[in-house]
């Protein structure tokens, strides 16, 4: 049974009249890399406020690290975060920022906060002062704070914001390092999901405050990969049919009246054919798979509609 | 509580702003030692304030018309040879000066924080909302009270090497002064302190507080005139407290301006805490 990090039940988040959460549900698992995917608006900084004490919750319940309101405070040490735009003082260098922070979390081990700016490449810059940054290197620095104490679990809002594309590799590539060899959680909040993608392994997906969907990166590859459809009013039959005449094993019974043949050059008038020739009858054979952007309107027009 | 304080006075000592503050308290001194005779800053008076014309006598027999002819260094030489005169407690009179660095104090330690947005980095640890006001109200505290103690015995010490020991109190006595102006200085920090948390805006907090004592006092003044308010009252202001407390006051007075000054920690603090404590985090 894996560990649960964080989880959310219900959550709730209103000011005034407008609603920012609305029972939202999530899990995160030790070991996760947690994508929360959604529009500009769409609630993911506020989750992550709530999480790290930034905001209160409206309704609902958290837990962090098994432990909730006043214990999960203390738990908090064991969480490195980067929240909305990097805040440093502007007066002070790279490392000074650092340096503060860590006689603030009483960090006696001075070479983490060298350790912390390799990690971001860094370290050439330490001595020039924040407010010289460009908004990529301010960007690094706000995740090399996140990176300090070696955190159990990271929490960074939009961390690819105003880097360029080889920055933003240099950075998955120390996420998943991380994760790997430290077995440190991150949940990583976009709006761009191609990029998400290749550094997530579950995802939320979240828009206007609500939930859409919680899948996994295998189920959101199913979800998206190029198949053929079967609308079929005996999926049973339909399968046996499929493995038997076809010999294909690469299918997916979706629900009771889909299935979904994931053979890459399998012919859909053939298929049809196959299924109509052994008395399976079809009512639609059609080709389908989607990009993660076209999966992610599909989500949003099916709450709309 | 104590890292915090360690980091925000590591942060605060790397910056060039304290440093300003603590030389423009050191030009005062130097200033006041020089002219013998303490400086002010944008005071008000209010209550009685009586008439003077230039042929009124103000010392040794010297009229206003001809002390404003006299050059700077003639001036000193008359002053140093006054009678019964004690520059330091006199210097200790005009604290009211050091507001003015309270303000630059309470910036850096709290609006800063907000202004820069930094103080997201600090609530998302394990510091709660709690731990971190009073960790920076113990900060606000302390640096100004160091400011007042360093103000006054600097003072005390160039007054007694530069101008000698006829206007010097002694050392008990300066430091039985400053112990006495304690509350009011108190109450002054907790008013910045208050308005610093409620504002969260270095630009907005500027605003409040670098004229709040002013126009106080004008207000103040405006009610003497306009409600027949009986005088006595104004010896309640703060920077008239200040002045009456070097003067040997008596139990009475100093009694009522202590409650006065402990309704003010208590009223601008409190205020500072629930303007803090909900508020949300931007």
């Amino acid at each position: 049974m894996r560990e649960i990090i964080m989880q959310t039940n219900r959550l709730c988040k209103s000011y005034k009249k407008f609603t920012a959460l609305d029972n939202v549900d999530m899990t995160v698992y030790r070991g996760d890399i947690y994508g929360l995917i959604g529009r500009n608006g769409a609630g993911k900084t506020t989750v992550m406020k709530i999480m790290t004490g930034l905001t209160e919750k409206s309704g609902g319940d958290f837990e962090i690290f098994s432990k909730k309101g006043a214990e999960a405070q203390n738990e908090k040490r064991r969480i490195g975060c980067l929240i909305e735009n990097p805040a440093f003082f502007g007066n002070l260098t790279a490392y000074e920022n650092l340096k503060y922070y860590a006689i603030q979390k009483g960090i006696s081990d001075k070479s983490q906060i060298d350790e912390a700016l390799s990690l971001v490449s860094l370290s050439d810059v330490k001595n020039k002062k924040f407010r010289k940054f460009s908004l990529g290197m301010k960007q690094r620095l706000g995740i090399a704070f996140a990176m300090l104490d070696n955190p159990d679990l990271i929490i960074l809002d939009e961390p690819i914001n105003g880097l360029d594309p080889i920055g933003i590799s240099e950075l998955r590539d120390t996420f998943k390092k991380l994760n790997r060899e430290r077995d440190i959680t991150f949940i990583i909040s976009s709006h761009i999901l191609s990029e998400l993608y290749l550094t997530a392994n579950r995802f939320l997906i979240i828009d206007k405050g609500r939930v859409l969907k919680e899948i996994t990166k295998e189920e959101l590859d199913l979800e998206c990969m190029r198949c053929i459809a079967v609308k079929t009013s005996n999926v049973k039959n339909a399968a046996a049919v499929i493995e038997k005449e076809l010999g294909i094993c690469d299918y997916k019974v979706i629900d009771s009246s889909e299935l979904r043949v994931y053979q890459q050059d399998l012919d859909p008038e053939m298929l049809n054919k196959t299924l109509f020739e052994n008395g399976v009858g079809v009512s639609s054979v059609y080709e389908t798979g989607i990009s993660l952007e076209d999966y992610f309107k599909s989500l949003i027009g099916e709450v709309r509609s | 509580m104590i890292n915090i304080i360690k980091a925000d006075l590591y942060r605060i000592f790397k910056g060039v702003p304290i440093y300003i503050a603590l030389g423009i308290t050191v030009l005062m001194i130097s200033v006041s030692i020089y002219m013998v005779e303490p400086g002010h800053i944008g005071q008000v008076n209010i209550g009685d304030v009586s008439t003077v014309s230039s042929q009124d006598e103000v010392m040794d027999g010297l009229t206003i018309e001809v002390v404003n002819n006299m050059s700077v260094s003639e001036i000193r030489e008359l002053m140093l040879k006054k009678e019964d005169y004690k520059l330091d407690k006199d210097i200790l009179s005009a604290n009211m000066n050091l507001y003015y660095m309270f303000i630059f104090v309470a910036a850096l330690a709290v609006t800063v924080d907000f202004s820069a947005g930094s103080i997201k980095n600090t609530l998302s640890s394990a510091i709660d909302r709690k731990k971190y006001f009073l960790s920076k109200t113990a900060l606000v505290f302390g640096v100004c009270l160091l400011m007042f103690f360093l103000n006054t015995y600097i003072s005390y010490f160039a007054n007694l090497v530069f101008n000698g020991k006829n206007l010097s109190s002694g050392i008990g006595e300066v430091t039985k002064t400053s112990l006495m102006q304690l509350p009011p200085m108190l109450a002054l920090i907790s008013i910045l302190n208050g308005v610093a948390f409620m504002t969260k805006k270095t630009s907005v907090y500027n605003l409040i507080a670098i004229p709040l004592v002013m126009v106080f006092q004008l207000v103040l003044s405006l009610a003497f005139t306009l409600f027949s308010i009986n005088a006595k009252y104004a010896d309640y202001e703060l920077q008239v407290m200040i002045g009456k407390l070097v003067n040997d006051p008596s139990d009475g007075y100093i009694l009522r301006s202590y409650i006065v000054c402990a309704v003010l920690i208590l009223v601008f603090n409190t205020a500072g805490w629930l303007s803090f404590r909900r508020s949300e985090i931007r």
